[in-house]
């Protein structure tokens, strides 16, 4: 009945991250899935649910999760995206003859950030297109001061990700701060989105799952 | 669904004849967030009953009512059937028969009402507004509403209601039209409600008139000058809204610390200070605000403090959720599903009623305009 336009933009995509999570989770090994456990929690895409065991990675081991060994939560901030987040009750099936490389951990997690920061991306070019379009005061909002400065915020927070992750510096005070550079990025731009940020596949849900993978993958201790 | 409410800090901040409804909404929250329509089995509660017949309540009394409601839950709240926004600009401009016949069906009826003002294409911009209203060729007594209006709180679902639309063009042009519940049967009319992550209770909506037909009668302020039913309503009503919305933000933050104060594990030196910290801040956001609701009480136009306020509340409530999950560690997104629900509502209220950009305007031009 409507095609409603959210953003005058043919770049528009609505945020999802069931894709780019299977792959992430995929990319861990070459023919099976594996889903990374951090302090007991994890998230994985739903149709982990339907396995009756999986492979999970803990302080770089590897184990085979059995359905009686973790409890899954209903989270509306995953289950936008067919994800789900897990708490480990127990561990017992380790897999000794597989040997995880430590930096495996750490690629998972760059990845994460990477592909979130693409999606920053594509938002904030997203956004700039359609403020290109609309006006306020006679002129543009992209040419109002203070849209500028906020654009040179959201540019600035993804730069610093970026220097970040070319780094190398694989340690988790870098990782966390990349991840903080990412949700700030993103806090700058449901400033900019206006009132469309809020709508669900928009800024705000893209906001409240970096939050989530920030909370359980990039914790300070 | 356990409450997580504090009850003796809570009667003590808000009052016994507010706790029922406090402790209504709150349980009920996780409910209207999955089905907001679901608010109709609530309908006989006097909670409900209460929100209905308020016509002539300050902005002090509402922002201190709402912030105890949003203490309950800012998402039942907004759920919830009553005059709302478009009742105040019916008290602003509206004739005592058009008062009469707003306030009296949503009494009898129990009605959600709706305020249109943005547009897809425009946003809120008053001055650049696209839905109009024009003059039936034939019947003196009819005019046609064309335009778009959307994240319209209960737009889609409410019976009776009020859009914002021009006349003409210029910032005199600007009218309020009130759209009554048999008008809104009529073709002409596509609403639906947006899909939501957060606040799901407002319901916003989606709604398209196309050469819908309006009675004359119902456009509001016709017997005030063009200034004062148009732009200038718009304004004193934003204004009155304001502290209400500041005052969600505010409850739903308050309702965060408690939770916090009642479930952290960890409350060492370290983590009391971040605790005292934010109490503080919920403390000055208080001040502020009740400072903006008594200001806007004598003087509809003190634009500048209002929106001091409603921006420092947005701030608090945000960063009181984001900073919650701080206290509870990697678990904090499974173990407890009220700070990651508080964390979907609160980004909400920056778009209700102005966003900080739009508040900070105000803010700087009445520092202009103080110093003159």
């Amino acid at each position: 009945m409507i095609n409603l336009k959210i953003y005058n933009s043919a770049a528009y995509k609505a945020f999802n991250f069931f894709d780019d999570y299977k792959a992430l989770c995929t990319a861990v090994f070459s023919r099976v899935q594996g889903i990374f456990v951090e302090d007991n929690y994890f998230i994985a895409t739903r149709d982990y649910q339907k396995l009756e065991k999986f492979a999970v990675i803990f302080n770089n081991r590897l184990y085979l999760l059995q359905q009686d060994e973790y409890a899954k939560t209903e989270n509306t901030i995953l289950l936008e995206h067919d994800l789900f987040i897990g708490k480990i009750l127990s561990l017992n099936e380790t897999v000794d003859n597989v040997k995880i490389a430590e930096d495996v951990t750490i690629k998972f997690k760059i990845n994460l950030l990477n592909s979130e920061i693409q999606w920053v991306k594509q938002f904030l070019y997203c956004i700039h297109e359609h403020l290109a379009g609309r006006e306020s005061e006679n002129k543009t909002l992209i040419n109002h001061d203070t849209i500028k400065s906020l654009i040179a915020d959201v540019i600035a927070h993804i730069h610093t990700a970026d220097a970040l992750i070319e780094d190398s510096n694989t340690g988790s005070d870098y990782l966390i701060a990349i991840s903080q550079e990412v949700i700030k990025a993103v806090q700058i731009l449901a400033k900019l989105g206006g009132g469309r940020a809020f709508l669900r596949g928009n800024v705000i849900s893209m906001l409240c799952l970096f939050t989530a993978f920030s909370t359980v993958y990039f914790k300070q201790d | 669904m356990r409450t997580h409410m504090n009850l003796t800090t809570a009667l003590a901040r808000y009052g016994k004849d507010l706790m029922e409804d406090v402790e209504l909404f709150r349980r009920i929250a996780f409910a209207i967030d999955k089905e907001p329509r679901s608010i109709i089995d609530y309908y006989n509660n006097p909670a409900i009953s209460r929100l209905l017949g308020d016509r002539n309540s300050l902005c002090i009394e509402r922002t201190q009512k709402l912030e105890a409601l949003a203490y309950g839950d800012a998402g039942v709240m907004l759920a919830c059937p009553g005059p709302s926004l478009s009742g105040l600009i019916l008290r602003e401009i509206g004739t005592p028969e058009q008062n009469d016949l707003f306030f009296n069906y949503i009494i009898s009826h129990k009605a959600h009402t709706f305020l249109a003002v943005t547009e897809p294409n425009k946003g809120s911009d008053a001055g650049r507004m696209q839905a109009v209203l024009t003059q039936d060729a034939e019947n003196p007594n009819r005019v046609w509403l064309n335009g778009e209006k959307w994240l319209v709180g209960n737009g889609a679902i409410a019976s009776i209601g009020i859009v914002i639309a021009r006349t003409s063009p210029g910032p005199l042009g600007i009218a309020a039209v009130m759209i009554t519940p048999d008008e809104l049967s009529q073709p002409g009319l596509y609403r639906t409600t947006l899909p939501l992550l957060g606040l799901r209770g407002a319901q916003l909506s989606y709604l398209a008139f196309n050469n819908f037909p309006v009675k004359k009668a119902n456009i509001l302020g016709r017997h005030l000058s063009p200034m004062n039913r148009g732009m200038m309503a718009l304004i004193k009503t934003f204004n009155r809204m304001r502290p209400c919305v500041g005052a969600l933000a505010l409850g739903t933050a308050q309702a965060i610390l408690d939770y916090i104060d009642l479930n952290c594990p960890r409350l060492t030196k370290s983590y009391a200070y971040h605790y005292a910290r934010l109490a503080t801040l919920i403390h000055v956001t208080r001040q502020l605000l009740h400072k903006a609701a008594i200001a806007v009480d004598k003087n509809p136009f003190e634009s500048s403090l209002i929106s001091l306020a409603k921006m420092k509340a947005t701030q608090t409530a945000e960063t009181l959720a984001t900073e919650a999950f701080g206290f509870f560690g990697a678990g904090a997104f499974f173990e407890h599903p009220w700070l990651t629900k508080w964390y979907r509502d609160v980004f909400g209220f920056e778009y209700m009623e102005g966003t900080t950009n739009m508040q900070k305007k105000n803010i700087a031009q009445g520092y202009g305009h103080a110093n003159k």
